[in-house]
């Protein structure tokens, strides 16, 4: 269950003051409307083979247009409880950013570690985070929430969403923000999953075609020699210690004579 | 994940084949076992195969020794498009609670920029392997090495390939029994004095 904490010295009331009402509902259903449209985008969100990056900066850009107030939104994901992926669907959301992670304090690692929202309406004053605050008032960014990014009983990280008035975000803000949260950390952990999966398949492929190599050369000293494919191998590193290089480094440079030779015979004939 | 026995012997293998001292394959291996623990809470493991020169390596990954018998679905996607890894590539995924993979499935299709009816939904029940570890290495270190030989008779890599394939046809074997036809044959006409 995640609590709101609301810091800054004055509150905006979420009652309406009287003869209201209307411009409320009116703005309640644009919000809505704006949460539905950003929540269809992050459904539709990897369309265009998206990397893990590209697709974190698009749910921080589907954020914005969902959490009303909002001026710009990043997301950080956690690595062994450290910040390691880190998007911004603006350019002062990393500024910010920078300050948070450079000084190790801030609402992204509140929210992150304590598995609940953040809020701030006045960050210059807010006693929350003495050291962040001020600098990132200084900036012209004013307001935040910080949502977490939920998986289970573990936590991917966390959504900051920043604006640049004070008080810009109000509890509807936020309510609409955690609804937002919960098919974001959803499309994040799957997109993290696959994205591993592709590092894994990737990193398989080149150890694979590095081993080729060093086959390959083995193939060259036995066909010289006869051995067998672990002699083969006993002389590539007597070869490598005697030239005090790297096993793969005397394979390509057996392998590249080799072809060369074929190839100049090719020409030959 | 606790990743030991065969399993972390070939990774490290591979691992050392990289030579890149900020790569290692276990702890990809773990991170992704991690993350689609996060992802799918009743997944079990996977298979990922990749088809290198025609010869396919699978790299299983079970949660322990019981998995095969407690898989109740899978989803399998093909590699090809993401990796230009060759026809026959793909990632199959295991989990323990029907129904696992829908949401899932339809994100990785998504990001893959595959149709929905690529990915294949319980066609996969069975892994490829029993028990966690790498399977076709040897066949796949077996070709190369026949490569070499005939790479050192004159031929380029891409002749040496298709000559393999030849020979596979006309003797009507597989790929890898002709690859130690060759090795075969090579430590029994050694060219002394040509190292």
């Amino acid at each position: 269950m995640t609590e709101t904490t609301t810091s800054g010295a004055s509150e905006r009331p979420d009652a309406p003051p009287p003869g209201d009402e209307p411009d409320r509902a009116d703005r309640a259903a644009a919000d809505d409307a704006d949460l539905r449209e950003s929540l269809a985008d992050l459904s539709r969100l990897a369309t265009g083979r998206l990397d893990l990056r590209a697709m974190l900066t698009h749910v921080a850009e589907f954020a914005v247009r969902a959490i009303p107030g909002a001026d710009g939104a990043g997301l950080t994901l956690l690595e062994n409880d450290r910040a390691d992926t880190i998007v911004a669907s603006a350019d002062f959301v990393r500024e910010v950013d920078a300050v948070q992670y450079g000084i190790g304090e801030g609402p992204c690692i509140t929210a992150a570690a304590e598995r609940r929202t953040v809020r701030s309406a006045h960050l210059g004053r807010d006693p929350s985070w003495p050291r962040f605050g001020p600098r990132v008032s200084r900036l012209g960014v004013h307001s935040v929430v910080s949502l977490p990014l939920l998986a289970g009983d573990g936590v991917l990280g966390a959504m900051n969403v920043y604006a640049r008035t004070e008080d810009a975000f109000d509890a509807r803000a936020v309510e609409l923000g955690e609804l937002f949260a919960v098919p974001a950390a959803i499309s994040v952990q799957n997109a993290q999953a696959l994205a591993q999966a592709q590092r894994l398949a990737t990193q398989l492929q080149s150890a694979l075609t590095h081993r080729a190599a060093i086959d390959q050369a083995l193939g060259i000293l036995m066909s010289r020699s006869g051995c067998s494919p672990a002699e083969a191998f006993d002389k590539l590193r007597v070869m490598s210690q005697t030239q005090n290089r790297k096993a793969s480094a005397v394979a390509q440079q057996l392998l590249d004579e080799a072809v060369a030779r074929a190839r100049a015979r090719h020409s030959a004939d | 994940m606790d990743i030991s026995g065969s399993l972390a012997a070939e990774l490290k293998t591979l691992t050392d084949a990289l030579g890149r001292p900020s790569t290692d394959l276990t702890d990809s291996v773990r991170k992704l076992a991690d993350g689609l623990r996060f992802a799918v809470p009743s997944w079990l493991g996977l298979t990922l195969t990749l088809v290198l020169n025609g010869l396919p390596l699978a790299l299983t990954v079970l949660d322990d020794g019981m998995t095969p018998r407690r898989i109740a679905t899978s989803a399998a996607m093909p590699l090809t498009p993401v990796h230009g890894a060759e026809h026959g590539s793909s990632i199959v995924f295991y989990a323990g609670t029907s129904g696992a993979f829908v949401d899932f499935a339809a994100d990785a299709a998504y990001a893959l920029g595959l149709e929905l009816d690529d990915v294949a939904l319980d066609q996969h029940l069975t892994p490829a392997s029993r028990t966690s570890g790498v399977t076709g290495l040897a066949d796949i270190a077996g070709l190369n090495q026949a490569i070499g030989i005939l790479v050192d008779h004159g031929h380029t890599p891409d002749e040496a390939q298709a000559e393999l394939r030849r020979l596979a046809r006309h003797a009507r074997t597989s790929l890898s029994a002709t690859a130690q036809l060759v090795i075969h044959s090579a430590s029994q006409h050694s060219r002394p004095g040509a190292l």
